[in-house]
Protein backbone atom coordinates (compact mmCIF):
# COMPACT_ATOMS: atom_id res chain seq x y z
CA UNK A 1 0.00 0.00 0.00
CA UNK A 2 1.80 3.17 -1.15
CA UNK A 3 0.12 5.45 1.30
CA UNK A 4 1.00 7.36 4.39
CA UNK A 5 -1.12 6.84 7.51
CA UNK A 6 -2.62 10.29 6.91
CA UNK A 7 -3.70 9.34 3.40
CA UNK A 8 -5.04 6.01 4.60
CA UNK A 9 -7.30 7.57 7.22
CA UNK A 10 -8.29 10.48 4.99
CA UNK A 11 -9.60 7.95 2.49
CA UNK A 12 -11.60 6.20 5.20
CA UNK A 13 -15.17 7.25 4.55
CA UNK A 14 -17.77 4.70 5.68
CA UNK A 15 -21.41 5.26 4.78
CA UNK A 16 -23.15 6.66 7.85
CA UNK A 17 -26.61 7.03 6.37
CA UNK A 18 -28.82 10.10 6.36
CA UNK A 19 -27.50 12.63 8.88
CA UNK A 20 -30.83 14.39 9.51
CA UNK A 21 -32.69 11.13 10.02
CA UNK A 22 -30.09 9.98 12.53
CA UNK A 23 -30.42 13.21 14.53
CA UNK A 24 -34.23 13.04 14.33
CA UNK A 25 -34.30 9.50 15.73
CA UNK A 26 -31.83 10.49 18.39
CA UNK A 27 -34.03 13.42 19.47
CA UNK A 28 -36.99 11.06 19.96
CA UNK A 29 -34.87 8.74 22.09
CA UNK A 30 -33.61 11.65 24.17
CA UNK A 31 -37.19 12.79 24.83
CA UNK A 32 -38.03 9.31 26.22
CA UNK A 33 -34.85 9.29 28.29
CA UNK A 34 -35.69 12.71 29.73
CA UNK A 35 -39.19 11.56 30.67
CA UNK A 36 -37.84 8.48 32.48
CA UNK A 37 -35.23 10.62 34.20
CA UNK A 38 -37.95 12.98 35.49
CA UNK A 39 -40.01 10.04 36.83
CA UNK A 40 -36.99 8.62 38.70
CA UNK A 41 -36.19 12.02 40.21
CA UNK A 42 -39.79 12.45 41.34
CA UNK A 43 -39.80 9.01 43.01
CA UNK A 44 -36.55 9.82 44.80
CA UNK A 45 -38.07 13.12 46.02
CA UNK A 46 -41.21 11.33 47.28
CA UNK A 47 -39.12 8.86 49.28
CA UNK A 48 -37.16 11.68 50.91
CA UNK A 49 -40.43 13.45 51.83
CA UNK A 50 -41.86 10.24 53.33
CA UNK A 51 -38.79 9.69 55.50
CA UNK A 52 -38.77 13.32 56.62
CA UNK A 53 -42.48 13.22 57.55
CA UNK A 54 -41.95 9.98 59.53
CA UNK A 55 -39.04 11.51 61.43
CA UNK A 56 -40.91 14.73 62.27
CA UNK A 57 -44.11 12.92 63.35
CA UNK A 58 -42.09 10.50 65.45
CA UNK A 59 -40.25 13.34 67.18
CA UNK A 60 -43.44 15.26 67.85
CA UNK A 61 -45.25 12.20 69.19
CA UNK A 62 -42.25 11.23 71.29
CA UNK A 63 -42.04 14.74 72.69
CA UNK A 64 -45.77 14.79 73.42
CA UNK A 65 -45.62 11.46 75.22
CA UNK A 66 -42.61 12.61 77.24
CA UNK A 67 -44.45 15.78 78.25
CA UNK A 68 -47.53 13.81 79.33
CA UNK A 69 -45.45 11.36 81.34
CA UNK A 70 -43.37 14.05 83.04
CA UNK A 71 -46.40 16.11 83.94
CA UNK A 72 -48.09 13.11 85.54
CA UNK A 73 -47.66 12.33 89.25
CA UNK A 74 -44.47 10.34 89.86
CA UNK A 75 -45.86 8.69 92.98
CA UNK A 76 -48.50 6.93 90.87
CA UNK A 77 -45.82 4.70 89.44
CA UNK A 78 -44.23 3.26 92.53
CA UNK A 79 -46.68 0.33 92.67
CA UNK A 80 -46.55 0.41 96.50
CA UNK A 81 -43.09 -1.20 96.50
CA UNK A 82 -41.16 -1.02 99.80
CA UNK A 83 -37.83 0.33 98.42
CA UNK A 84 -35.43 3.12 99.34
CA UNK A 85 -36.26 6.59 97.97
CA UNK A 86 -33.13 6.83 95.80
CA UNK A 87 -33.69 3.48 94.16
CA UNK A 88 -37.35 4.25 93.68
CA UNK A 89 -36.58 7.61 92.03
CA UNK A 90 -34.07 5.97 89.72
CA UNK A 91 -36.58 3.28 88.74
CA UNK A 92 -39.29 5.81 88.10
CA UNK A 93 -36.96 7.97 85.90
CA UNK A 94 -35.77 4.93 84.05
CA UNK A 95 -39.33 3.77 83.48
CA UNK A 96 -40.20 7.20 82.00
CA UNK A 97 -37.39 6.84 79.46
CA UNK A 98 -38.25 3.23 78.80
CA UNK A 99 -41.88 4.11 78.26
CA UNK A 100 -40.83 6.96 75.96
CA UNK A 101 -38.66 4.67 73.85
CA UNK A 102 -41.18 1.85 73.84
CA UNK A 103 -43.84 4.21 72.55
CA UNK A 104 -41.85 6.46 70.18
CA UNK A 105 -39.91 3.74 68.33
CA UNK A 106 -42.89 1.64 67.22
CA UNK A 107 -44.82 4.82 66.32
CA UNK A 108 -41.95 5.98 64.08
CA UNK A 109 -41.60 2.53 62.56
CA UNK A 110 -45.32 2.25 61.93
CA UNK A 111 -45.50 5.64 60.20
CA UNK A 112 -42.39 4.93 58.15
CA UNK A 113 -43.65 1.50 57.03
CA UNK A 114 -47.12 2.71 56.17
CA UNK A 115 -45.73 5.60 54.13
CA UNK A 116 -43.35 3.28 52.32
CA UNK A 117 -46.22 0.87 51.65
CA UNK A 118 -48.32 3.70 50.25
CA UNK A 119 -45.42 4.78 48.06
CA UNK A 120 -44.92 1.19 46.90
CA UNK A 121 -48.62 0.91 45.92
CA UNK A 122 -48.47 4.12 43.89
CA UNK A 123 -45.67 2.58 41.74
CA UNK B 1 -27.20 23.43 28.25
CA UNK B 2 -30.60 23.38 26.58
CA UNK B 3 -31.66 20.38 24.52
CA UNK B 4 -31.84 22.43 21.28
CA UNK B 5 -28.25 23.56 21.75
CA UNK B 6 -27.22 19.97 22.52
CA UNK B 7 -28.86 18.64 19.33
CA UNK B 8 -27.17 21.42 17.34
CA UNK B 9 -23.76 20.41 18.65
CA UNK B 10 -24.46 16.72 18.09
CA UNK B 11 -25.36 17.39 14.43
CA UNK B 12 -21.84 18.56 13.69
CA UNK B 13 -20.07 15.99 15.86
CA UNK B 14 -21.98 12.75 15.31
CA UNK B 15 -20.21 11.76 12.07
CA UNK B 16 -16.61 12.00 13.34
CA UNK B 17 -17.76 10.27 16.53
CA UNK B 18 -19.35 7.36 14.68
CA UNK B 19 -16.38 7.06 12.33
CA UNK B 20 -14.07 6.92 15.33
CA UNK B 21 -16.19 4.26 17.01
CA UNK B 22 -16.49 2.08 13.90
CA UNK B 23 -12.71 1.92 13.60
CA UNK B 24 -12.25 1.54 17.35
CA UNK B 25 -14.56 -1.47 17.17
CA UNK B 26 -12.57 -2.75 14.17
CA UNK B 27 -15.49 -2.60 11.77
CA UNK B 28 -18.15 -3.99 14.12
CA UNK B 29 -20.89 -1.53 13.17
CA UNK B 30 -23.54 -2.92 15.48
CA UNK B 31 -21.30 -2.47 18.50
CA UNK B 32 -20.12 0.94 17.30
CA UNK B 33 -23.68 2.22 16.85
CA UNK B 34 -24.70 0.89 20.28
CA UNK B 35 -21.78 2.69 21.89
CA UNK B 36 -22.58 5.86 19.91
CA UNK B 37 -26.18 5.82 21.16
CA UNK B 38 -25.09 5.19 24.77
CA UNK B 39 -22.54 7.99 24.48
CA UNK B 40 -25.04 10.52 23.20
CA UNK B 41 -27.58 9.61 25.87
CA UNK B 42 -24.97 9.86 28.64
CA UNK B 43 -23.77 13.18 27.21
CA UNK B 44 -27.35 14.47 27.13
CA UNK B 45 -27.96 13.49 30.76
CA UNK B 46 -24.66 15.12 31.79
CA UNK B 47 -25.22 18.22 29.66
CA UNK B 48 -26.43 20.35 32.61
CA UNK B 49 -22.94 20.04 34.10
CA UNK B 50 -21.10 20.69 30.81
CA UNK B 51 -19.17 23.98 30.74
CA UNK B 52 -19.16 25.59 27.31
CA UNK B 53 -15.62 26.91 27.75
CA UNK B 54 -14.40 23.35 27.07
CA UNK B 55 -14.48 21.91 23.57
CA UNK B 56 -17.69 19.92 23.09
CA UNK B 57 -16.14 17.32 20.78
CA UNK B 58 -13.33 16.54 23.26
CA UNK B 59 -15.89 16.07 26.02
CA UNK B 60 -18.04 13.86 23.77
CA UNK B 61 -15.12 11.72 22.65
CA UNK B 62 -14.04 11.26 26.25
CA UNK B 63 -17.51 9.95 27.14
CA UNK B 64 -17.40 7.70 24.05
CA UNK B 65 -14.02 6.25 24.98
CA UNK B 66 -15.11 5.62 28.58
CA UNK B 67 -18.33 3.99 27.34
CA UNK B 68 -16.26 1.77 25.07
CA UNK B 69 -14.06 0.76 28.01
CA UNK B 70 -17.10 0.14 30.22
CA UNK B 71 -18.37 -2.35 27.70
CA UNK B 72 -15.35 -4.34 28.77
CA UNK B 73 -14.93 -6.44 25.70
CA UNK B 74 -13.00 -6.26 22.49
CA UNK B 75 -15.67 -5.75 19.88
CA UNK B 76 -13.14 -6.69 17.24
CA UNK B 77 -13.15 -10.28 18.43
CA UNK B 78 -16.72 -10.57 17.07
CA UNK B 79 -15.41 -9.62 13.74
CA UNK B 80 -17.30 -8.15 10.87
CA UNK B 81 -16.83 -11.17 8.66
CA UNK B 82 -19.88 -12.83 10.24
CA UNK B 83 -22.65 -12.22 7.79
CA UNK B 84 -25.42 -12.49 10.33
CA UNK B 85 -24.94 -10.65 13.62
CA UNK B 86 -25.80 -11.87 17.12
CA UNK B 87 -29.35 -10.53 17.08
CA UNK B 88 -30.01 -11.80 13.58
CA UNK B 89 -28.85 -8.51 12.13
CA UNK B 90 -28.20 -8.92 8.44
CA UNK B 91 -26.10 -6.12 7.00
CA UNK B 92 -27.21 -4.35 3.87
CA UNK B 93 -25.28 -4.94 0.68
CA UNK B 94 -23.61 -1.52 0.92
CA UNK B 95 -22.37 -2.30 4.42
CA UNK B 96 -20.98 -5.65 3.30
CA UNK B 97 -19.15 -3.92 0.45
CA UNK B 98 -17.79 -1.39 2.86
CA UNK B 99 -16.62 -4.10 5.23
CA UNK B 100 -14.82 -5.73 2.30
CA UNK B 101 -13.34 -2.40 1.20
CA UNK B 102 -11.89 -1.63 4.60
CA UNK B 103 -11.23 -5.14 5.84
CA UNK B 104 -7.44 -4.81 5.70
CA UNK B 105 -7.62 -1.64 7.79
CA UNK B 106 -9.96 -3.25 10.34
CA UNK B 107 -7.83 -6.36 10.48
CA UNK B 108 -4.66 -4.33 11.04
CA UNK B 109 -6.33 -2.24 13.73
CA UNK B 110 -7.34 -5.40 15.52
CA UNK B 111 -3.71 -6.52 15.63
CA UNK B 112 -2.54 -3.51 17.62
CA UNK B 113 -3.36 -2.96 21.28
CA UNK B 114 -6.53 -1.13 22.28
CA UNK B 115 -4.68 1.88 23.68
CA UNK B 116 -2.44 2.21 20.62
CA UNK B 117 -5.49 1.91 18.39
CA UNK B 118 -7.32 4.60 20.34
CA UNK B 119 -4.32 6.94 20.21
CA UNK B 120 -4.00 6.46 16.43
CA UNK B 121 -7.71 6.99 15.78
CA UNK B 122 -8.00 10.06 17.99
CA UNK B 123 -5.10 11.61 16.10
CA UNK B 124 -6.00 10.63 12.53
CA UNK B 125 -9.80 10.33 12.61
CA UNK B 126 -10.61 12.74 15.43
CA UNK B 127 -7.91 15.21 14.43
CA UNK B 128 -6.90 15.80 18.04
CA UNK B 129 -3.56 17.09 19.19
CA UNK B 130 -1.38 15.04 21.53
CA UNK B 131 -2.54 17.09 24.52
CA UNK B 132 -6.24 16.69 23.66
CA UNK B 133 -5.87 12.96 22.99
CA UNK B 134 -4.05 12.53 26.30
CA UNK B 135 -6.92 14.28 28.06
CA UNK B 136 -9.45 11.98 26.42
CA UNK B 137 -7.46 8.87 27.29
CA UNK B 138 -6.64 10.17 30.76
CA UNK B 139 -2.90 9.72 30.38
CA UNK B 140 0.18 11.97 30.14
CA UNK B 141 1.26 13.55 26.84
CA UNK B 142 4.48 11.52 26.99
CA UNK B 143 2.57 8.25 27.30
CA UNK B 144 0.30 9.29 24.44
CA UNK B 145 3.25 10.07 22.18
CA UNK B 146 4.68 6.64 22.89
CA UNK B 147 1.37 4.93 22.11
CA UNK B 148 1.07 6.93 18.90
CA UNK B 149 4.57 6.06 17.78
CA UNK B 150 4.18 2.36 18.51
CA UNK B 151 0.75 2.16 16.91
CA UNK B 152 1.93 3.99 13.80
CA UNK B 153 4.97 1.74 13.41
CA UNK B 154 2.88 -1.39 13.77
CA UNK B 155 0.30 -0.17 11.26
CA UNK B 156 3.04 0.75 8.78
CA UNK B 157 4.39 -2.75 9.06
CA UNK B 158 0.99 -4.48 8.84
CA UNK B 159 -0.35 -2.39 5.98
CA UNK B 160 2.96 -1.72 4.24
CA UNK B 161 2.56 2.03 4.53
CA UNK B 162 5.13 4.69 3.78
Amino acid sequence: MNMTPEELFDSFNPDLGDKDRYVEELSKKLESVEMLHRICEENARNTKVAVLVAAVVGLLLGGFIMAVVLLGPASGLDFNLKLGARVLNFSIRYSYLTMLLLTAVPVCLFISLSLRQQWGRSD
Amino acid sequence: MKSERFIELVKSNQEPLRRFLITLCCGNREEAEDIAQDTLIKAYLSSPTYEERYKFSTWLFKIAYNTYLDRGKRAGSRLHFDVIGENGWIPEASVEEEIFKYQSLYHALEQISERERTAILLHYIGGYSVKESAEIMNCSSGALKLLLMRGRNKLKELLDLE
